[in-house]
């Protein structure tokens, strides 16, 4: 743990912890890390989970899109400190059997959109309201797909969604 | 359309073109590398602008297969295809709808503007 705050301070000295308790994936774990440690770090290097990609680092990509209290947010603008007492959710809690239709639709080539893709869609699956506001395209307009030219990420959501639609109409 | 030898996975395949022609249309309209004094000036995603879900439309793909002898399985590469046709595409209709005569991209709006600006009185469709 202290090693990768290290490595983030690049040597420079030794500024102090913090230490913060938040709901990750729904359980509570305390971590310390750097003051200046993004989000990211710590969900990425205090916390081992990488599924979590960092994309551009300055709020432009979205790959590295998390749910904090249920909204989408970029992890790397996101002060770690700020994560205190909040609710995290990353990619790593999203139930695989929950993503056959974005794999099936091709909403996936290089992968490195793709937990970010993966974090907008899942917030949208469970607020399925926001589409009668906002079409799909609006809604990921903030995870940027170099590879995929976006029609297999909306295909596979469009599945996604409808399928949820009548699993809560049943 | 686009022939591709034999199709070995429609997903993949379909995925590699829509993405291609994407890539394309941000190559045609948006993307350009400044420099200044040898270093790129806009390497950031916030100056480099690549197109978003709401940048571009649906692409659909029609395959033309004609299985290639020396290819796996009779597929052919198709991963860079795709770029070759979409900015003349482009720059096709964009003189069509303007009377301008593009020869460079990327066709950004400021650089339209000056080719309309620069045409001779009583040409182009704009004007």
């Amino acid at each position: 743990m202290s090693g990768a705050s290290e490595v983030r301070n690049g040597g420079a000295a030794d500024c102090g912890e913090v230490e913060l308790t938040l709901a990750l994936n729904g359980e509570s774990v305390t971590v310390r890390t750097s003051p200046s440690a993004r989000l990211l770090d710590v969900l990425r290097y205090d916390l081992g989970l990488t599924g979590t990609k960092e994309g551009c680092g300055e709020g432009e990509c979205g790959a590295c899109t998390v749910l904090m209290d249920g909204l989408p947010v970029n992890s790397c603008l996101v002060p770690g400190w700020q994560a205190r007492g909040r609710a995290i959710e990353t990619v790593e809690s999203v139930p695989a059997a929950e993503l056959t239709a974005l794999h099936e639709s091709g909403a996936t080539q290089c992968g490195a959109c793709t937990p970010g893709v993966v974090m907008t869609a899942w917030w949208v699956r469970r607020n399925p309201d926001l589409v009668d506001e906002h079409t799909l395209r609006d809604i990921m307009a903030g995870n940027l797909c170099r590879c995929t030219g976006y029609d297999g990420i909306i295909d596979g959501l469009e599945v996604w969604l409808a399928a949820a639609g009548r699993e809560r109409a049943r | 359309m686009q022939e591709v030898g034999r199709v070995l996975n429609d997903t993949l395949a379909r995925g590699q073109i829509q993405g291609g022609v994407v890539q394309a249309l941000g190559w045609t309209l948006l993307e350009e590398c400044k420099w200044r004094d040898g270093a790129l000036e806009n390497g950031q995603l916030t100056n480099y602008v690549i197109p978003t879900t709401v940048d571009v439309p649906s692409i659909r793909v029609a395959f033309l297969e004609a299985p290639y002898p020396q290819g796996a399985g009779g597929a052919k590469g198709i991963g860079e295809l795709p770029f070759d046709g979409v900015a003349p595409a482009v720059a096709n209709a964009v003189a069509a709808a303007t009377g301008a005569d593009p020869r460079s991209i990327p066709l950004t709006p400021e650089r339209l503007l000056d080719m309309l600006l620069e045409q001779p009185e009583g040409q182009g469709a704009g004007r």
